[in-house]
């Protein structure tokens, strides 16, 4: 079976329109002896436009299961966890991250999932808190 | 004469605890990374280069620098026992490696990889000792239109050369274009494509960038493998069964010292990178290799061609990334972004402005590829219980340095939801077979492309005859209009010869 996947020049070609209007007509195309700043955005507006329709002109084999709805798991849990950042803070969120997902997505047992997200919440306080001082964030509760 | 002085009070700075350490930490950190499937060496890179903000640069760059070279020996580990090159330079590794252990013999691969890696990295080491100066010196007679032009084509060498079609390599290419446009243009300080936020006023933030397209994309896609090795689980490994005879080596020393030299040269070029040293060094070997006829089936000469070249390559990489500022792979262009985040610019000027880190560092890969050897070596009893930690601990482990690392950055959230779209992005275009290497390359290279090309305008007054008059500019840019035009005349003949096949 043979089905074309548009979605890169696609996307690609709205991207480069873009930066062709504003590398023209809201940059300066050129400034005095020099290129201006729109000079770069033109040549990649028409770049992006010129390569994805020559891509969009060669067929594409279709992938059977190229996009798997699995992989898509990580974003979902990062979301999860960036408005678990903004309750409970940063450090806690990575260890009930790491958790959570070895329970629920890897069907890990509680005693296997605990241990490594305590080892990695360890981790994570010792160097980036401890060592490099990074002032994570607290979250409402504004514990660690 | 001059080079060994200077390396010599490089080893001064080389040998400092804290530089060993690195160097050290560096080679440890890079095997396993190396020998894990999946990981590599851009990947290891880009999770470790938040650990580095706090060290001095010279620090920073040795123990990024060991990753990158300690990820050779490593990548060869997986792809020797399980048929699953840890990186892509070890593709070729695995074609003589894997039959080796089907065969019982897995220990020699082992050790004949370590052995060749480190005589490759020590040949590469040594060239770019001689040839890292001598770089700088042609690169200080390059005016704004010669650095333009070179930079142009290194752009379009990298997009042609990786991913199977080089046309989704030039649009990649190109999308590192735009993401380096966004922010205050540094010449003209008009602000470009920053959407009305603040933070994206200094531009696309480079670390998050590179972990969410090497880190938080990979998280990705190893959701969708499972590591369950069961044949390495009857596997034992130790040291002594795996020496390589006198006669064995013997017998590998041309050949490595062939494909050390090799690929080396392929490594000076701009994006040709390991991979293809590798690549080059094995056929060479299948042309002129004593063991030709046996290569594929299990010969340690293929192991030792392949290992020995991307060694060589991944050092040679190194002289034209400090001595042009050319980065001549994926991993050279995040060092290439470290060093520029730390204040230093690579290109022939390093070399006398920054004689201490450049020496430094040089010397330091002399010190750490021994210890990578040695390390390479005492693992080996223990690579089977490393290479079967499950990918499902690993995945939220990285995914959890992913948006630590990102975050510290500049303590900011907004570096961290940029990292996780970025990572996403690179995802797609992984899924859909676009490689996201040239991107970062791209990324890296043009603020300084805009900068020079402005300047040769400057100078010429706007006269882009400038970039003709040039014998050096010109030699560039016949070389970029026939890496762009070759690829349309590749596809028109393979057309061609379609139609006459059919009819």
């Amino acid at each position: 079976m043979k089905k074309r996947f548009r979605y890169v020049p696609i996307i690609s070609i709205i991207f480069g329109i873009y930066w062709l209007y504003f590398g023209l007509a809201e940059y300066g195309f050129w400034h005095g002896t020099a290129p201006g700043a729109g000079f770069f955005p033109t040549i990649v507006g028409l770049m992006l436009i010129g390569f994805s329709v020559w891509i969009l002109k060669t067929p594409v084999v279709y992938k059977p299961g190229a996009l798997q709805k699995r992989a898509f798991y990580p974003v979902i849990v990062a979301l999860l966890c960036f408005v678990s950042i903004y309750l409970v803070g940063l450090i806690i969120s990575m260890g009930l991250m790491v958790i959570l997902w070895l329970l629920i997505i890897e069907k890990y047992s509680i005693f296997q999932s605990v241990i490594t997200g305590i080892c990695a919440t360890v981790f994570i306080y010792l160097v980036f808190r401890i060592w490099l001082m990074v002032p994570f964030p607290k979250g409402l509760l504004g514990i660690f | 004469m001059e080079n060994l002085q200077l390396l010599l009070s490089g080893f001064g700075t080389a040998l400092t605890v804290q530089n060993l350490l690195a160097a050290i930490f560096g080679g440890l950190i890079g095997i396993v990374v190396g020998a894990m499937p999946g990981l590599g060496s851009l990947t290891g890179v880009a999770l470790l280069l938040p650990l580095t903000f706090k060290m001095d640069p010279t620090t920073g760059i040795i123990m990024l620098a060991a990753i990158y070279y300690a990820n050779m020996f490593g990548g060869s580990f997986s792809a020797i026992l399980i048929n699953i090159p840890g990186d892509s330079p070890a593709v070729m590794t695995a074609l003589d490696g894997y039959p080796l252990t089907q065969q019982g013999r897995a220990g020699k691969a082992l050790f004949t990889a370590s052995f060749s890696s480190f005589i490759g990295g020590t040949i590469g080491i040594i060239l770019l000792t001689a040839l890292g100066p001598v770089l700088a010196r042609i690169g200080l007679a390059f005016g704004p239109a010669e650095q333009a032009a070179l930079i142009l084509f290194a752009l379009t060498s990298i997009g042609w050369l990786l991913g199977d079609d080089p046309l989704k390599g030039l649009l990649t290419t190109t999308f590192g274009l735009m993401l380096a446009t966004i922010g205050v243009d540094q010449q003209l300080g008009q602000i470009r494509f920053t959407f009305g936020s603040v933070n994206l006023l200094s531009g696309v933030s480079f670390i998050p960038l590179v972990i969410g397209m090497f880190g938080f994309s990979q998280v990705m896609e190893m959701m969708l493998c499972k590591n369950d090795y069961d044949e390495l689980a009857c596997t034992k490994l130790t040291i002594k069964e795996s020496l390589l005879k006198g006669s064995e080596i013997k017998s590998i020393i041309p050949t490595v010292f062939r494909s050390g030299f090799l690929g080396n040269f392929v490594g000076l070029l701009p994006g040709a990178g390991a991979t293809t040293g590798s690549f080059f060094a094995y056929i060479l070997e299948k042309k002129v290799g004593r063991e030709r006829k046996n290569l594929g089936k299990g010969v340690i000469s293929g192991v030792a061609a392949a290992e020995a070249a991307n060694n060589a390559a991944a050092a040679g990489a190194f002289a034209p990334l400090l001595a042009l500022g050319i980065p001549g792979s994926g991993t050279a262009a995040v060092l290439l972004g470290g060093l520029m985040m730390w204040g230093l610019r690579p290109g022939p000027l390093l070399f006398k402005e920054a004689s201490d880190f450049v020496w430094g560092l040089i010397a330091s890969m002399y010190i750490g590829n021994v210890i990578v050897f040695i390390v390479s070596l005492a693992i080996i009893p223990f690579l089977v219980k490393l290479l079967r930690i499950p990918t499902a601990i690993l995945t939220p482990l990285i995914a959890v340095i992913c948006i630590v690392g990102s975050y510290s950055v500049n303590n900011s959230m907004f570096d961290v939801w940029f990292m996780l779209i970025a990572g996403i992005i690179a995802y797609l275009f992984k899924t859909f077979d676009y490689p996201i290497a040239p991107l970062l390359l791209a990324f890296v290279l043009t603020p300084r492309l805009e900068q020079t090309f402005r300047q040769a305008f400057e100078l010429s007054n706007g006269n882009p005859a400038i970039f003709f008059k040039s014998p050096i500019a010109l030699t560039f840019i016949v070389l970029i209009v026939a890496f762009v035009v070759s690829p349309l005349v590749l596809k028109m003949f393979s057309k061609k010869k379609e139609l006459s096949v059919k009819s």
